[in-house]
């Protein structure tokens, strides 16, 4: 039969094919960029360490290290933490998947959309500014968005208002599952609210709440397009991310060497990260094949 | 009590009503300040709250010429219209080939006498965990040097490659709960392989294959980075890229337009996320734990 003839390694080709030519050979190739200096028409020309010197001396990276740590830090006890409440909230209500939905609403929207729902409410006469007109000194308005550090914890907002429905998910899932019996007795035995939660269901969610955190983190440090949208990491890059100076470095200034190095760096601790989550994700099941 | 399932209605679930319902109106606050103002011409929104109606327009003749707007643009190359048909093809193709070279690979990887399996996984898997920045420069480049830059067909082919990874990994462990039996015994019966593949394992498959549609449409109908870094022109811009060249032209277009455009180009994965919300919150799971049960 013809079709025997088709051998098993066949089947991995094309998927083999389009990640090594547009995942791996890019990657490797900007690892090997990051030690050339290069604007994208003349030839790479070796310069070693010379880009990751400029870096580590240049202080708009320590400020953009700052804003990454910051973004990490802060998407952690923001979106995780409110998305771990609604679900408590969520958990015995009639209707929940009703309620879950307008949450996770934002989900769906792009980044750029995020960007534009939130640079609209922070805008100077915007939604944001005539409520706090309301309660504040007209002198203490401001448009969020250029001022420093503000502008950092405003994006921070509204990309938590993009997330938190995900984790609520995330832990409603988690919480879904666990069995009713130990509920259950809980309950015979007479512990009240805070008693089961922390004895009965906090433990049963270690597993769950170690895969949002680890998630969490690469999804921040991975963030581009929103910061990028709103501020364009300025002014004077004061509210850049890794990320986005890599992208201002390759893209607006075609210093590729200079990208490629920051691109490196970010991947190194995004690898950190992901090794956790690897970790965490085959932990049961079947490495060793 | 807060944690046991009961159907009936005590005071407990009434006071989470009262927690709730005021949480939901504050969550879904910034899109009505944005769907208002969209119906609003420039002068109206100068007169009115952002969150209430123009006294001096009519909310849907406004919303209407907004959209038309939006869609035209201000000048050649900047209304959303062209980019609808772009990203339509974009999220389709993308989406429907990196499931099925996915799916191929999952098979053979999850059946088929293949060295290395593991490693051959983490490979294919790697792609979903790195920052995308470190594809831009050499593919940029390539892409440059064989004028590929700025064509349909080269965002297409970064799409595939960028979605295949999460297909292999979700229909990877979804293969690996087929009963290997099956393939065993169709094996016996004298199939090939191609033959067990789509006319065993694809139709048994349908719920992961409908929701890697979904995730993968919704992802590059969303992704901004490729779409802008690989397009320049009017015919080959993806929808998001033009929104955002858009809003970073608010003061020509005017800021009711921009609001227009984002609420038009986000009704596809909105309708999708309301129609299928089930499917996604499965797949949300599955994307963080890898763990389908």
């Amino acid at each position: 039969m013809k079709c025997k003839a088709i051998k098993p390694y066949y089947f991995l080709l094309p998927a083999l094919f389009f990640i090594g030519v547009f995942l791996i050979y890019p990657a490797v190739y900007t690892f090997f960029i990051s030690f050339t200096s290069w604007s994208g028409i003349n030839t790479p020309r070796w310069v070693g360490l010379n880009n990751y010197k400029y870096i580590f001396e240049n202080p708009a990276f320590w400020v953009s290290l700052k804003n990454t740590i910051i973004w990490s830090v802060a998407s952690l006890v923001f979106p995780v933490a409110l998305g771990f409440i609604l679900s408590l909230l969520l958990y015995s209500v009639p209707f929940e998947s009703f309620f879950k939905v307008f949450f996770f609403l934002p989900y769906a929207l792009s980044g750029v959309v995020i960007s534009i729902v939130w640079w609209y409410m922070y805008s100077l006469d915007g939604a944001i500014n005539v409520v706090l007109a309301l309660f504040l000194d007209e002198n203490k308005l401001q448009p969020w968005l250029q001022s420093v550090p503000i502008n950092t914890y405003a994006m921070i907002l509204a990309y938590g208002w993009k997330m938190t429905g995900t984790n609520m998910v995330l832990f409603s899932v988690g919480m879904q599952a666990i069995p009713n019996e130990p509920i259950e007795a809980a309950y015979l035995e007479g512990a009240n609210y805070w008693q089961t939660l922390r004895k009965v269901i906090l433990p049963a969610m270690a597993s769950t709440t170690a895969v949002v955190v680890v998630m969490s983190i690469i999804n921040s440090l991975n963030l581009f397009d929103l910061i990028w949208v709103m501020t364009q990491g300025g002014p004077y890059q004061s509210s850049a991310t890794l990320g986005v100076n890599m992208y201002y470095d390759s893209f607006l200034l075609f210093k590729f060497g200079r990208g490629a190095a920051n691109a490196t760096i970010l991947s190194l601790i995004v690898f950190v990260a992901a090794i956790f989550y690897l970790r965490i994700i085959f932990k049961k099941s079947e490495i060793g094949d | 009590m807060f944690f046991r399932k009961t159907e009936n209605w005590n005071l407990s679930k009434f006071i989470l009503f009262l927690v709730i319902i005021p949480c939901v109106i504050i969550w879904l606050f910034p899109l009505w300040n944005v769907l208002v103002s969209s119906t609003k011409s420039v002068e109206g929104s100068l007169m009115s709250k952002p969150w209430s109606f123009s006294p001096i327009d009519n909310p849907l003749l406004q919303f209407i010429s907004n959209i038309e707007r939006a869609m035209k643009g201000s000048q050649r190359g900047n209304g959303i219209q062209s980019a609808f048909f772009n990203s339509s093809l974009y999220a389709l193709s993308g989406a429907i080939f990196s499931i099925a070279f996915a799916a191929l690979a999952a098979f053979a990887l999850v059946c088929l006498p293949i060295k290395g399996r593991f490693p051959i996984f983490i490979i294919l898997f790697s792609g979903a965990l790195f920052p995308l920045q470190i594809y831009l420069i050499p593919l940029f480049s390539l892409f440059q040097k064989t004028n590929m830059y700025d064509r349909k067909i080269t965002l297409i082919l970064v799409y595939v490659a960028i979605c295949i990874p999460f297909c292999v990994f979700v229909l990877r462990n979804w293969f690996m709960d087929i009963p290997i039996e099956i393939y065993e015994a169709s094996k016996i019966d004298g199939a090939s392989n191609i033959q067990i593949f789509l006319q065993i394992f694809v139709p048994l498959s349908k719920a992961p294959l409908v929701l890697l549609f979904l995730f993968q449409f919704t992802w590059i109908w969303n992704d901004y980075i490729f779409g802008t870094t690989f397009a320049r022109s009017v015919n080959t811009r993806s929808i998001m890229a033009l929104l955002a060249a858009q809003q970073n032209m608010y003061s020509t277009l005017g800021t009711p337009t921009v609001l227009a455009s984002a609420i038009i180009t986000s009704l596809p994965t909105v309708f999708l996320v309301f129609a299928f919300k089930n499917i996604f919150f499965k797949g949300v799971a599955f994307r963080f734990s890898g763990s389908s049960k």
